[in-house]
């Protein structure tokens, strides 16, 4: 796509953009945290989000925004360095430190993150917080599996199916 | 909301694709918790997705070529090759083991087994066992178990005479198929051998899935290139395969170039340790070579520049910083080397280990404890196999509660065969009624009565009366070679004109003649030895009679080398083991017994003082120096509780038991320390030391040395310094040789029950 210089104000001070959550909160964020999300880039890019209008995301709460917004303040730099092959060892063990508390959450919290970063498409905290799922699932059985998840429980008819195919694949339950 | 239901179909694949792919489980867990995510799964857009995403595919665990259970039970099964999973427990294929599905085929019936060659992009080349006697290559995929059975390679020049190596490939090169998931696709197998006699030299052919059949013969341009090449693992370089090749006495790296097929030579590094060493590919992605020695991990790579080839040593690892600590009690051993991963596999008593050359991760990966009954690691082809066996299950009832109550102390001495020969003998083409020529009695280490009315083999003064009729000339007498694991080795005299030998259980008085090793390598020239030992590799030894067993034959080439071959009973034949044109070359073997230490036989040589090592595991012989003024013809060999070799000499009525100082790596120039020393003054009656006594044999597992001391035997334990004489009797009217212990458990056989 365009080089980032195609925005305005591009001296000094970085270029502030506000977000409106959901439930209308603001948030001002520099344009280059914001820009990890690659539907937010095209608008920013395009000169939106500055000043008093803002760009409203309506699928997305205030709980969520904050901290997907935390994520994305923190992998900025990083990730202005164009995936930074000069970051230190330092650094990137930094960053690892925090994406492992970061995700150290209520599961609804890791629920709508995952959603919230779909939406938005920001490719990294998408791939960490499915990690952080899949890592929940591993080892478990389907019923667990539901169960860890929320679903509801299974009607008879699915039951009967995943006992049957729990008898095929005996060896997957040891 | 439900939190599940607010998951759409693309949250859920981003989340199943981060399901870890050394753990296929999980993934089919998952696949049945709804029926959204069963098609999710299935479908080839998440296979592909999944491929994709890891890039690499994991090892899923490494091929363990077994020596079985337990041999008696079904003649299909007495070797195979299990899959040891390295995955969780609960994993996909977890010991799988390979079974031929083509059960119309004629071989199938000859076949004892199968052995896994080698290992790459998902496949799996096995060869039937034993050797040589029906060559059969299947490749198998063990995810989709889909078998091909390749046709037999044209029998001239003989293929796999001069020693042979294969491997398996997927058939489209590195750079057009990335080997994630070529499961269904085109491979081939090289095949490389050796001819020395027809001056054909290396050889090369080539199997193609594609066309179903082998390619013709090509030579090496280079055919100065000959010696002996072992089936053991090779690796893929850059579209070459690589092998350790023997040429005469040191290894060359050969090179098999896949595009042009040229054979080459790579010298190896000098001064290594060569037997103790695996081929690997470097950080680089060039080839690598890694060794163990002193705990720790050696890893060279080799600089491939266009005039020569240069070796630099790129990592030295401590193995005491990456493994546990109790897990280096043993001699860690390589047994693998996963090429497309880095990843080596490493033995120790205590498991088997992965270690990735490049992270230093470690995973121990299984267990492989030798007391559990799992044998020893014999060999493998990358992922890896490994050659176990585990114990057999002796009958049941009171004989096998008597034996598991003793397993410590080891069976008893019941006692040894003294090998007599009475008078001079001067000519070998002798007269008659010379059938007490040369005798092998049985002298009980007992007192008199508790062991003859055992058995009657077991008497005082009982010898070997051979059952079958012999083969060509009448022998003048027996001598005993050998006896281990409850078996006595009889060869008959004059052994060059009689050529007969005869393994013999006085417990239940089996006798089995052996066939005649070949003639033409004149095998009872320039002095010869045996060994009979156990055939189960499993086995606690504690009760084998009647199971199978193996019999290993050193003797001296005709130029003056040394060669040694192994029977089995199993297959009921000789095959070739090693060979070398410089071992033991003034040596001449001398016929007293030798003994086993962890998988390796001792012999003594004489004229030239050295100490002969057959390796049974390496398939390999060496030679170690023994110090200089010790008289070969007087020394025993003897062996540790600790596992290690000894020797014992008696000197100035002093027992001396030397030990070799680090035995792994100084083989020629072993450095030799007294380690005990026994005054037999103070031990002996005093009468007893009017001649110098003369040490006789030593009873293997139980520690014990016989002496001969004023035409009495004394029985000495150096360790504790107890002394037991020997009954007299059973051994007069004649001039003793040597003495042979008999090591077992002798439970009565009761002819009537009491009702």
């Amino acid at each position: 796509m365009a080089a980032p210089e195609s925005g305005d104000g591009n001296n000094g001070a970085a270029r502030m953009v506000t977000l409106i959550s959901s439930d209308n909160t603001r948030f001002e964020v520099e344009a280059a945290a914001a820009s990890l999300s690659q539907t937010l880039q095209l608008t920013i890019l395009d000169g939106g989000g500055g000043g008093g209008d803002g760009i409203p995301l309506p699928n997305v709460d205030s709980a969520t925004l904050s901290k997907v917004l935390e994520y994305c303040i923190k992998h900025a730099p990083a990730a202005a360095n164009g995936g930074a092959p000069n970051a230190t060892a330092v650094d990137r063990a930094e960053l690892e430190r925090f994406d492992n508390e970061f995700v150290n959450i209520d599961q609804s919290v890791l629920y709508s993150l995952i959603m919230a970063a779909h939406n938005l498409e920001i490719e990294g905290l998408q791939s960490l917080v499915a990690k952080k799922v899949a890592d929940m699932i591993k080892g478990k059985s389907p019923m667990e599996i539901r169960r860890t998840l929320g679903f509801p429980d299974p009607t008879p008819e699915e039951q009967a199916e995943m006992n049957a195919h729990m008898l095929e694949y005996g060896w997957a339950y040891e | 909301m439900e939190p599940a239901a607010a998951l759409t179909a693309d949250l859920v694949d981003e989340i199943l694709l981060r399901l870890p792919p050394h753990d296929p489980a999980s993934l089919v867990r998952a696949a049945l918790v709804c029926k959204a995510w069963l098609r999710l799964v299935s479908g080839a857009g998440f296979r592909r997705r999944f491929r994709a995403l890891h890039r690499t595919p994991p090892m899923l665990g490494f091929l363990c070529n077994l020596q079985d259970d337990d041999p008696r039970s079904s003649t299909n099964a007495a070797h195979n090759t299990r899959f040891v999973s390295c995955l969780p427990s609960s994993s996909i294929i977890s010991h799988r083991r390979f079974v031929p599905k083509s059960s119309a085929s004629s071989w199938r019936r000859c076949v004892r087994g199968w052995r896994a060659i080698d290992a790459r992009h998902g496949r799996v080349l096995l060869h039937s066992m034993p050797w040589g006697i029906i060559q059969k290559m299947v490749v198998w995929d063990p995810i989709t178990d889909e078998q091909t059975e390749l046709p037999e390679l044209p029998q001239r020049p003989d293929p796999y005479h001069w020693g042979w190596n294969a491997a398996v490939m997927c058939a489209v090169d590195d750079g057009r198929c990335d080997h994630l998931d070529c499961h269904r696709g085109l491979f081939r197998v090289v095949f490389v051998g050796c001819c020395v006699s027809s001056g054909i030299g290396m050889f090369s052919r080539v199997y193609s899935s594609e066309s179903g059949v082998w390619s013709e013969q090509l030579t090496s341009a280079n055919n100065n290139i000959y010696g002996c090449l072992r089936v053991e693992p090779c690796v893929l370089v850059r579209n070459a395969l690589y092998f350790r090749f023997k040429h005469v006495s040191y290894y060359i790296i050969l090179k098999y170039d896949l595009s042009s097929r040229q054979i080459s030579g790579i010298p190896m590094i000098p001064g290594v340790d060569t037997e103790e060493f695996m081929l690997t590919g470097s950080e680089d992605g060039g080839l690598g070579f890694a060794g163990v020695e002193d705990s720790k991990l050696y890893l060279l790579s080799n600089e491939d520049t266009t005039s020569h080839h240069r070796w630099t040593q790129s990592r030295v690892i401590n193995l005491w910083t990456l493994l546990p600590v109790d897990a280096l009690a043993t001699t860690p051993r390589l047994v693998g080397f996963a090429d497309a991963l880095s990843v080596l596999i490493l033995w120790t008593g205590h498991g088997f280990f992965a270690i990735n050359t490049k992270s230093l991760e470690v995973i121990k990966i299984a267990e492989g404890n030798r007391e559990e009954g799992s044998g020893t690691v014999y060999n493998s082809a990358p992922p890896s196999s490994a050659r176990l066996g585990t114990a057999s299950s002796p009958d049941a009832g009171f004989h096998r509660r008597f034996i598991e109550f003793h397993r410590r102390p080891p069976p008893p001495m019941l006692g040894f065969l003294c090998n007599l020969h009475n008078g001079t003998a001067t000519s070998v083409v002798a007269a008659a009624n010379a059938d007490d020529y040369f005798v092998s009695r049985f002298i009980p280490t007992s007192s008199s009565s508790s062991s003859s009315s055992c058995n009657p083999h077991l008497r005082r003064g009982a010898r070997f009366v051979p059952k079958s009729p012999s083969r060509h000339h009448r022998p003048r007498g027996w001598r005993a070679l050998d006896s281990r694991h409850g078996r006595v080795l009889l060869h008959s005299l004059p052994s060059k004109i009689t050529r007969e030998m005869v393994v013999w259980d006085p417990v239940t008085d089996e006798q089995f003649l052996l066939p005649e090793l070949p003639s033409e390598t004149y095998p009872y020239w320039h002095g010869f030895n045996a060994a009979v030992l156990c055939g189960d590799h499993g086995c606690n030894h504690l009760d084998c009679h009647g199971g199978p067993f193996n019999v290993v034959f050193v003797g001296s080439l005709p130029q003056g080398g040394k060669f040694a071959s192994v029977y089995s009973s199993e297959t009921g034949g000789w095959s070739y083991l090693t060979s070398s044109m410089t071992i033991g070359l003034y040596g001449c073997v001398a016929g007293t017994p030798g003994v086993l230490v962890s998988n390796a036989l001792y012999f003594v040589l004489e004229e030239d003082p050295k100490i002969l090592k057959c390796d049974l595991t390496t398939r390999s012989i060496s030679e170690i120096k023994l110090p200089d003024k010790v008289d070969s013809r007087k020394i025993v060999l003897i062996t540790t509780e600790e596992g290690g070799l000894r020797f014992a000499q008696v000197r100035h009525s002093k027992l001396y038991l030397w030990a070799m100082q680090d035995s792994h790596y100084y083989n020629d120039g072993a450095r030799w320390f007294e380690d005990r020393v026994v005054d037999l003054e103070t031990l002996l009656p005093t009468d007893a030391l009017s001649m110098s006594p003369r040490v006789m044999g030593f009873a293997d597992g139980v520690g014990l040395v016989i002496l001969r001391a004023d035409d009495r035997f004394f029985v000495v334990n150096p360790k504790s310094g107890q002394v037991k004489e020997i009954e007299e009797g059973g051994a007069e009217g004649g001039t003793i040789r040597n003495v042979v212990p008999y090591i077992s458990f002798c439970t009565p056989v009761l002819r009537y029950s009491l009702a």
